[in-house]
């Protein structure tokens, strides 16, 4: 037991001293780059997009998702390539999603509003629009999208508040 | 108790299971990135160039990275099956619960072994225990806590026992060797080991011979670890005052010389020494040192006025060095603050009878030492969790059936407390934060040198392999001084920031909404007492006026970080158009609500 519980000491001892000294070297090391796949599967997806080579895009894209699953931004462009593929449910679901990561991303509240508005829900697509305008008072396609939603539903007076506050705001701009 | 960590990391809904940005944070994150260097190539750069850009870390001989390097060679030994990070999650998972190992066999020793199982089963159910890993970290605390325990059970083997207490004592001092060697914080705890050990020399008739092993080795430990010689562990305050205890106890006792007196006289002296080695000497003693000081000074409450306090005291008075408030109190330790309490009380009224032992007197001063550290330091709560669980055992042992009934009803409640607690998760949003190191990956050269935060520096070095100036490794030699500097120079004009990033050759600025909007006690202004300012500061203009800027180019933007290219002698910004965020819209802030004067 004596022994026994010295050698153990030394034994712990030792291996702190070694493990303490063993790896140093002054050497400066080159370890090998780390890859990361998702930033290039990312870059390849949005290549894809901007070339309109969709479906690719959406596959690519979709395998970014296991790298980076709570990415607002990879979330709306899922939504931008399903929406010009024309799976509009897919759209949906991935603006939500990206505005429920990052709720101060404004393209995803107006392009979902778009949906939203040709799917005949006016209030909801109004609401999600009055929010990209907070979030965005510069945002001059929120005004015209709102101001058209208002004439649509025939509430002049509402569509030319619109123009009334977009006029205000560029004027202020202006100085 | 491995089960819950992993299951609480990984279950986590969004949990990168392919990707490990930006798993870990802050110093966790740096420490990751020195285990997975040694996991690729065998080795750590003594001098780390890229971690304290551009004069380098010196790793070998200010830090302790026996963690990063056990868990890296593990890595290297076992078939690459799991990615690095998920391997790291599981080692530590595994590893930090060790420590209800020595708790149990410490019970089993003094009591028997289903009070051990009790108390084991308390220690393994209390929320307190899970807060560092699940966070998730890789914190160093994880590494060195079971080599603490299992130095604090050879302890009290070796005052317990007749035979073998020279050995046993041996054995404790080889892991508290070992605990020194992983974690600075490890002498913080010795010198709490030494007071006790002077209360007892003092008011007992106290054996040292034990004691003097373990201080044998403690010599040898701050001899041949390099970190622990850097910092002049065989001088620090507790090595002295071990010193003045074994001195004292060889003084022959007679008439003339009382060893008491003696080891006061000792005491004075060992202190008066410690004061001026830390003020003239060794200058990180006096860090840690003043910051206890100032906090209790101001009983653990900041003050109203930052100003009171210097700001080498206020960069440490965060997280985990504040004082956690009532609700963390009970959502943290839950029921185990009534059975240590009771177990305390029922300790000490054994004492109070003189039918106590030397070790219900250890364990009664860790509680009370303890839990009046807890309230002061929200990181004490591990070492304070582990002594309630030892004395928490004696409610099992007591004749009183009811007292069982309490620590079973203990355990329940620890129990429910655990499982319905809400997820805590460490660091920033992680979202701007990926976004930002996505950008810093994809578009900036590689070797260029980023200026963050402290804090956020281990996020680019980790997660982006680029160099950063600035980190949170306060015993990087020169590294607090650096972060004072560029933290006071933040809230001057654009040329004193400008030189600051020319001197250290910071190629980029990586700009947080936080350095100019944040006034909370952990805020940069409030450590720098920059609670008011003007519009003509760097980082009013790093915030709403980019344009403004003569030698920063705006590269990128998120809601909460951006990213400023430092320019070159004489050359001129590039305007680029970048997204719109309302939170750097100067039209929609009134800026005097955030103590920014009106006038320029």
């Amino acid at each position: 037991m004596n022994k026994r519980l010295l050698l153990a000491g030394c034994v712990i001892i030792a291996a702190t001293i070694s493990i303490t000294h063993i790896p140093f070297t002054v050497e400066p090391i080159s370890a090998p780059k780390v890859e990361y796949a998702g930033d290039t599967l990312l870059k390849r997806g949005l290549t894809l997009y901007a070339r309109d080579s969709l479906q690719e895009a959406a596959l690519i894209l979709r395998r970014v998702l296991t790298f980076y699953p709570d990415f607002s931004l990879l979330h709306f462009y899922l939504a931008e390539v399903s929406r010009r593929q024309g799976d509009v449910q897919t759209a949906e679901k991935e603006y939500t999603h990206a505005i429920e990561i990052d709720h101060e991303l404004y393209p995803a509240y107006y392009e979902l509003a778009l949906l939203r508005h040709a799917a005949g829900e006016h209030a909801r697509a109004i609401q999600l629009l009055e929010t990209a305008i907070i979030l965005n008072p510069y945002d001059r396609e929120a005004y015209q999208t709102l101001a058209t939603i208002y004439i649509d539903i025939g509430d002049f007076a509402a569509a030319d508040k619109v123009y009334q506050r977009q006029r205000a705001v560029e004027e202020h701009t202006v100085e | 108790m491995v089960g819950y960590k992993l299951g609480t990391i990984f279950g986590t809904h969004g949990f990168p299971v392919y990707d490990s940005t930006p798993l870990f944070w802050t110093e966790s994150a740096l420490q990751y990135r020195t285990a997975r260097r040694v996991a690729q190539t065998g080795t750590v750069e003594a001098v780390m160039k890229d971690a304290q850009y551009p004069e380098g870390l010196d790793v070998k001989n200010r830090l302790t990275v026996i963690m990063e390097t056990v868990c890296g060679y593990l890595y290297r030994l076992t078939p690459k099956t799991v990615p690095f990070k998920t391997f790291l999650i599981i080692i530590i998972a595994l590893y930090s619960s060790l420590g209800v190992i020595p708790l149990y066999l410490t019970i089993a020793f003094l009591n028997d072994r289903s009070s051990a199982l009790c108390a084991a089963a308390l220690y393994a159910v209390t929320p307190a225990v899970y807060t560092t890993v699940t966070a998730p970290g890789f914190e160093l605390q994880d590494f060195a806590l079971p080599l603490v325990f299992f130095h604090i059970y050879f302890f009290i083997r070796a005052y317990s026992a007749e035979k073998y207490r020279y050995p046993y004592s041996f054995v404790s001092g080889a892991f508290l060797f070992a605990a020194l060697a992983s974690w600075h914080l490890t002498q913080f705890y010795y010198l709490l080991l030494v007071g006790f050990v002077i209360i007892c020399f003092l008011f007992t008739s106290y054996d040292t011979k034990p004691f003097s092993i373990i201080v044998a080795t403690n010599i040898l430990a701050g001899l041949a670890i390099p970190a622990l010689k850097t910092l002049g562990f065989v001088f620090s305050l507790a090595m002295l005052l071990s010193y003045c205890i074994i001195l004292a106890s060889a003084m022959p006792e007679n008439r003339l010389v009382h060893r008491k007196t003696v080891l006061v006289c000792l005491m004075v002296v060992a202190g008066s020494l410690s004061y001026h080695i830390s003020t003239h000497v060794i200058s990180e003693y006096r860090f840690i040192y003043g910051f206890m000081w100032d906090k209790l000074r101001h009983f653990g409450a900041r003050p109203a006025q930052p100003t009171d306090l210097p700001w080498q005291t206020l960069v440490m008075w965060v997280s985990p060095f504040t004082s956690p408030s009532r609700t963390a109190i009970i959502s943290s330790l839950g029921t185990v603050l009534i059975s240590g309490t009771i177990g305390a009380v029922l300790t000490a009224h054994r004492l109070l009878k003189r039918s106590g032992t030397l070790i219900d007197g250890l364990l009664v001063y860790f509680t009370v030492i303890f839990a009046t550290l807890y309230v002061l330091m929200v990181r004490m709560d591990v070492f304070l969790v582990w002594f309630c669980c030892v004395l928490s055992a004696r409610l099992w042992r007591d004749s009183r059936k009811i007292l069982q009934y309490v620590l079973l009803l203990c355990i329940i409640g620890n129990c429910i407390f655990l499982f319905l607690r809400p997820r805590r998760t460490v660091g920033p949003d992680r979202n701007h934060l990926l976004g930002m190191l996505i950008h810093v990956r994809t578009n900036i050269p590689a070797g260029a040198a980023l200026l963050t935060s402290f804090a956020y520096g281990p996020s680019i070095l980790a997660y982006a392999d680029h160099p950063i100036v600035l980190h949170p490794k306060f015993e990087g030699e020169h590294n607090t001084t650096k972060i004072e500097e560029c933290e006071h120079r933040l809230f001057k004009d654009e040329n004193a920031f400008y030189a600051f990033c020319r001197a250290y050759s910071a190629a980029y600025f990586v700009y947080q909404v936080d350095m100019l909007l944040a006034r909370g006690p952990e805020s940069m202004r409030y450590r720098t007492h920059a609670m008011t300012l003007s519009k003509g500061s760097v980082v009013y203009a790093f915030h709403f006026r980019p344009q403004v800027l003569k030698h920063f180019e705006l590269i990128y933007t998120n809601p909460h970080y951006r990213i400023y290219r430092v320019l070159g002698y004489g050359a001129e910004p590039h305007a680029r158009k970048l997204a719109y965020f309302r939170v750097y819209d100067e039209q929609m802030f009134d800026v005097a609500d955030f103590g920014i004067s009106v006038t320029e």
